[in-house]
C-alpha cells in the first residue's frame, strides 16, 4: 500500500503541475485562436486537438524518440538540467501538458468567444487598454471556461496511462502513476489492490465530471467538435 | 478655445457606403438626426475608433486620430471620450457601482466619494448602485451607461439615443440634467437622438445624415421645423384590409414627435387620403377609453 500511496501522491502532483502550467500557456494560445482570422488559425486548431483523435501510444513513441537523451531536444536538457527528459517526472510533465492541451484550450476558447465584442469595445472606450481589458474585463466573464479547463486538465492527467507507459515506464516516485499501478496490480492479478485504486479513479473522475456540468450549465459540452 | 472636429473619408461595406466630408465646430453642442440606416451611428463609431475599415482622415483639435494614408490611428482608449451607444451597454457581471468605478479609476483626474454620490443622484442613478447590471430595466441601463461616460471625465462626448429608453419623466429630468453639465464642464458633445425636445433642449446645431452623407445643417431649431414642414405626412400607409378593418403603416421614426410609437392595435385613428399625393395618416383620435370618459 505505501507504493499505491506513493503512486497517488504522485499522480495528484503530476495532474495538479500540468493543469497550473496549462493554464498559463493555453491563455495566449486559446485568446488567439478566439480572435484569429487567419488561414492558419485551423491548422493551430487541428494540431491542439491532434491528442483527442490519436491513440496516446502513438503520441508517446514520438515523445520517446523526440525527447530521449540523444535527440535534439532531449540531449538540450541533460545538458542544461542533467536529467533524461524519458524516464523521469520532468519529461511526464511535458507529455501531459501536450497531451491535456486540447482540454483546456477550447473550453478558455470557447469562453473567450463568449466575450462580446461590445463588451470590449465599451471597456477601449472608458479608457482601458487592451491589455487592461483582458486582465479586468475579459479574464473575470471567462472563469467558467478556466474553472472547466481546470477540472477536465486536471482529470485527463489523473486518467493518463498509454503515454506514461510509452515514454515514462514503472519508476516509484518517480514515473509510476495510479494507472501504470494499477495496470501491474491486474497483471500480478493482484485484484483487491487493483479494485481499490480503480474504484477510487472512477468516483473522482465522476465528481469531477459532475463539477464541470454543474457550473458550466446547460450549453458545455466537455469536448467540443 | 475653439474646438474643431475634422472628417474626410469613407466607410465601405457590402450594402452602404458612408463618405463624409465634415469641418465641425462643437462649442456648441451638435444633434444628428436622419432616418435608421443613414449612418448616425456609424459615423460615432469611426469618431470613437471602432471602424478600423475606415479610411481617410479624422482630426480632434490638433490631434490627428485617424489618418489611413500615414497609417496613424489613435486607439480608442487614448481619445478620452465618453460614448453612450444605442444599446446602452455595460460591463457584464458586475454592479452598477462597479462599472461607474471601473470609468472611474481610468479617467484622467480623482474623484471624489461625495463627487460620485452626487453625479449619480443626479442623473437618477443613485438608488441602483448596488444593482448587477443584468437586473436593470433598458432606461436605466441608459442613464447607468451615461453616468458612466460622464465620469470618464470625457474631452468630447458622443450620444447615441441616450434616453430613448426612458419614460418620458426620466428623460426629461435627465436631459435638463445633462444640459446643465455640459454648460458647467464645457464638454462637446454630438448626440443623435429621434427626439425633437431632447435634440431642442441639447443641442445648438444639427446634422441631418441620409444614405451616408451629411446632407444638411443648420440651428437645430430651424432643422427640426423644416423636419416637420417637409413632410406633415405622418405615416405611409402599406396595407388596408377593409374586411377586418385593419391598416398597417410604416412610419419615419423622424416624426416621433407626432406619437405614433405610441399607438396600440385597436386604437382608433383618422385616415386621410389625397389622391395626387399618397397615402396618408393623419392626426390620431383620441383612443376609445379616453373618448369613452368623455
Amino acid at each position: 500500500m505505501n507504493t499505491d500511496l506513493q503512486a497517488v501522491l504522485l499522480t495528484l502532483l503530476l495532474a495538479g503541475v500540468t493543469t497550473l502550467l496549462l493554464a498559463l500557456l493555453a491563455t495566449p494560445l486559446a485568446w488567439w485562436l478566439a480572435n484569429a482570422r487567419s488561414r492558419l488559425r485551423a491548422v493551430i486548431e487541428s494540431l491542439v486537438a491532434m491528442p483527442l483523435v490519436l491513440p496516446p501510444t502513438v503520441l508517446g513513441f514520438y515523445l520517446l524518440v523526440m525527447l530521449n537523451p540523444d535527440s535534439l531536444i532531449g540531449g538540450m536538457w541533460v545538458r542544461v538540467t542533467g536529467e533524461s527528459l524519458t524516464f523521469s517526472f520532468s519529461g511526464l510533465v511535458l507529455a501531459s501538458v501536450i497531451y491535456s492541451l486540447p482540454f483546456m484550450v477550447q473550453p478558455l476558447q470557447s469562453a473567450f468567444r463568449a466575450v462580446p465584442m461590445s463588451v470590449r469595445e465599451s471597456a477601449a472606450v472608458l479608457g482601458a487598454s487592451p491589455w487592461d481589458c483582458f486582465f479586468n474585463v475579459v479574464l473575470p466573464l471567462a472563469k467558467r471556461g478556466f474553472l472547466t479547463g481546470s477540472v477536465l486538465t486536471f482529470a485527463h492527467t489523473i486518467g493518463e496511462f498509454g503515454v506514461v507507459l510509452m515514454m515514462g515506464g514503472n519508476i516509484p516516485g518517480e514515473t509510476r502513476v495510479l494507472s501504470i499501478a494499477i495496470y501491474e496490480h491486474v497483471e500480478t492479478l493482484n485484484y483487491d489492490a487493483a479494485h481499490v485504486l480503480a474504484a477510487g479513479l472512477m468516483g473522482f473522475s465522476f465528481l469531477s465530471l459532475w463539477l464541470v456540468y454543474r457550473v458550466a450549465g446547460q450549453n458545455a459540452a466537455v469536448v467540443r467538435e | 478655445m475653439t474646438q474643431r472636429l475634422i472628417i474626410d473619408g469613407c466607410l465601405r461595406r457590402s450594402a452602404f457606403t458612408l463618405q463624409v466630408q465634415l469641418d465641425l465646430g462643437l462649442d456648441q453642442p451638435v444633434g444628428l438626426q436622419g432616418v435608421t440606416g443613414a449612418g448616425k451611428t456609424t459615423l460615432l463609431r469611426i469618431i470613437a475608433g471602432l471602424e478600423p475599415d475606415f479610411t481617410g482622415h479624422l482630426q480632434w483639435g490638433a490631434r490627428v486620430w485617424t489618418d489611413s494614408a500615414k497609417g496613424i490611428s489613435v486607439p480608442t482608449h487614448q481619445r478620452q471620450l465618453g460614448v453612450v451607444f444605442q444599446d446602452a451597454r455595460l460591463l457584464p457581471e458586475m454592479t452598477v457601482s462597479q462599472n461607474l468605478r471601473f470609468a472611474v479609476a481610468r479617467a484622467p483626474s480623482e474623484l471624489s466619494q461625495h463627487q460620485l454620490a452626487t453625479i449619480a443622484e443626479d442623473f437618477h442613478v443613485g438608488d441602483l448602485m448596488a444593482r448587477p447590471v443584468e437586473a436593470l430595466s433598458g432606461g436605466e441601463r441608459q442613464r447607468v451607461s451615461l453616468v458612466q461616460a460622464l465620469l470618464r471625465r470625457p474631452q468630447l462626448l458622443l450620444l447615441d439615443e441616450p434616453l430613448s429608453a426612458n419614460d418620458r419623466y426620466h428623460r426629461r429630468q435627465v436631459a435638463s440634467q445633462l444640459s446643465d453639465w455640459l454648460r458647467r464642464e464645457q464638454v462637446p458633445l454630438i448626440c443623435v437622438s429621434h427626439s425633437t425636445d431632447e435634440l431642442n433642449l441639447l443641442t445648438h446645431t444639427t446634422l441631418r445624415m441620409d444614405a451616408g452623407r451629411v446632407v444638411a445643417q443648420g440651428a437645430t431649431s430651424d432643422m427640426l421645423e423644416s423636419a416637420t414642414a417637409r413632410t406633415h405626412m405622418a405615416a405611409k400607409i402599406l396595407e388596408i384590409d377593409t374586411t377586418r378593418g385593419e391598416v398597417k403603416f410604416q412610419w419615419d421614426s423622424l416624426e416621433d414627435a407626432t406619437g405614433i410609437a405610441a399607438w396600440k392595435p385597436g386604437d382608433r385613428i383618422f385616415v386621410g387620403y389625397q389622391p395626387e399625393r399618397r397615402s396618408e395618416v393623419g392626426a390620431p383620435l383620441k383612443p376609445e377609453s379616453e373618448e369613452d370618459q368623455q
